[in-house]
């Protein structure tokens, strides 16, 4: 895979669908950390994002009103004890979309403040040599 | 207490929640004043001066009153509690104070928190008295929240006051600010209800638009409301409704049209920028459904009352309405009837009666 860096970048990579259905999409190193990246998977067209070691891939249009993901801001969750504080929660990591600032848990897929609202999200697994592979099939919300 | 009315299609009881009784001086007050105050605001005006005071650019271009309200000797209109009992015969009524109202916009913080007690003790003594369907609100002067606070917590002690009413701003700050937590510390402690009243401009408060100052009266009418939009978005943002949960606060004064599409407003921004404000957990419109009361006058005119309708119905209007007559404003005679006539028919007992019941602790019927 050629490399991805960029908010915005898209993956050209020659894809190979294993026998589980899953599609390697480049190596690790390739998708910059906290950047969201589109990748194709046959017809569709996904965003990647990497948090660390974490991988997460979703729909590429927000559910609210279609504002692209591959420009969202990966960010901590905020929450506050007591009015007036801030702090950081933790082990959640949200997406902003760059339209309406529309925030979604990326582990649940679920919008932070309207759960009837989700984004599509992928299976994503890390092979032990840091390929990236994504399962074309959606994956059933909250799993 | 509160006998049956018929109006429309609903019969039951009715709570005015909004009657705006008057002195026939605002210097009768100063009997209620220590001596030593007394002196001193002898001294430093009589009751044109302190009219003035109260709200210098509003109250001379008002035409609004009904004449009839007028007990005609020269004093305003519901200054006299026989005239005022008899106008709104069957209803129980909560005497919500009229000019005196502004008593936040004096620079004199001091005179202010005094001229509210004196206000308080005279509502008990002259009012309450003359009525046993009148129940009272405990006006406070905000300059200092802390002052009032100590304001509601005396007269939480006379059971008919059933609500604490505040219509300017002393401080400057929108009501969300934390500056003003005693306030809402006192009321919830005390089981009380803080009305908000749109109105009293003037003095040390901010203009009430926001667009810049405004000069007719006409004016100050129609845009009153954003200072109840602004109470609810201070409310809400700054954490108030969280800090204390129990909290009801009521608007008053501004109409009632204006919730749904600052509602939708509010909810669409709150999605986007929450994180500014994680402290408030809940969305706009639950916030509003389980905090916020609005009363209903000044009732707007609609072309199209069905359009109104299913924009009140979407923001819970059911529950969280309020009747109010607004005596002895120009349309209290038309008030009820309005209601009955434009609102849905399931609407009604709520609106005139049970929603102030579960609002107001304190009142019975």
């Amino acid at each position: 895979m050629s490399s991805v860096g960029g908010e915005a970048a898209e993956s050209a990579a020659p894809q190979a669908s294993s026998e589980d259905g899953f599609i390697d999409v480049g190596a690790i190193g390739d998708f910059g950390d906290r950047s969201p990246t589109r990748v194709k998977l046959g017809s569709t067209e996904v965003v990647v994002l990497r948090w660390g070691e974490e991988v997460f891939a979703f729909s590429k249009r927000c559910p609210h009103q279609g504002g692209p993901l591959c420009k969202a801001r990966a960010m901590e969750s905020l929450i506050s004890p007591q009015s007036g504080e801030l702090d950081v929660e933790d082990d959640r990591r949200v997406i902003a979309c760059p339209w309406h600032g529309w925030a979604f848990d990326l582990r649940e897929g679920r919008a932070v403040l309207d759960a009837r609202m989700g984004l599509r999200m992928y299976p994503v697994q890390v092979s032990s040599t840091g390929r990236v592979l994504i399962h074309p099939r959606r994956r059933k919300q909250g799993t | 207490m509160s006998g049956e009315l018929a109006i429309g299609e609903y019969s039951g009881p009715i709570i005015d929640c909004s009657v705006h009784n008057e002195a026939a001086q605002l210097t009768d007050l100063f009997g209620y004043l220590s001596p030593q105050r007394r002196e001193y605001a002898e001294r430093w005006t009589d009751a044109r001066g302190l009219e003035a005071l109260l709200a210098p650019e509003y109250r001379p271009l008002s035409p609004i009153e009904d004449p009839d309200a007028q007990p005609g000797d020269g004093a305003p209109a519901a200054a006299d509690p026989q005239r005022l009992s008899k106008a709104l015969s069957g209803a129980r009524i909560i005497l919500n104070h009229g000019r005196l109202l502004s008593l936040s916009g004096l620079a004199h913080w001091e005179l202010a928190d005094a001229l509210a007690r004196a206000a308080n003790d005279w509502l008990v003594e002259r009012w309450l008295s003359a009525d046993e369907r009148f129940a009272g609100s405990i006006m406070v002067a905000n300059q200092v929240p802390e002052q009032a606070a100590r304001e509601i917590r005396r007269m939480a002690k006379e059971p008919r006051m059933v609500q604490v009413a505040m219509c300017a701003n002393g401080i400057g700050h929108a009501f969300g600010h934390p500056l003003f937590d005693p306030i809402y510390e006192g009321a919830v402690e005390c089981g009380l209800p803080v009305a908000i009243h749109a109105g009293a401009h003037g003095g040390v408060n901010p203009s009430p638009t926001g667009g810049g100052r405004v000069s007719f009266y006409i004016e100050h009418e129609v845009l009153s409301l954003q200072v109840l939009m602004t109470a609810l978005a201070s409310l809400i943002a700054g954490g108030a409704l969280e800090r204390f949960p129990e909290l009801k606060i009521i608007f008053q004064g501004g109409g009632v049209a204006w919730v749904p599409g600052f509602l939708w407003r509010y909810e669409a921004d709150y999605m986007g920028v929450h994180r500014e404000i994680p402290w408030a957990r809940h969305r706009p419109l639950e916030y509003f459904r389980s905090n916020i009361r609005v009363s209903t006058e000044s009732l707007e005119y609609a072309a199209g009352d069905g359009q109104l309708i299913n924009a009140l119905a979407d923001v819970g209007a059911e529950e969280t309405l309020l009747y109010s007559s607004d005596y002895p404003r120009i349309r209290w005679r038309q008030a009820a009837t309005e209601i009955a006539a434009r609102f849905p028919a399931p609407w009604l007992a709520g609106i005139f009666c049970q929603n102030a019941l579960t609002t107001f602790p304190r009142l019975t019927l």
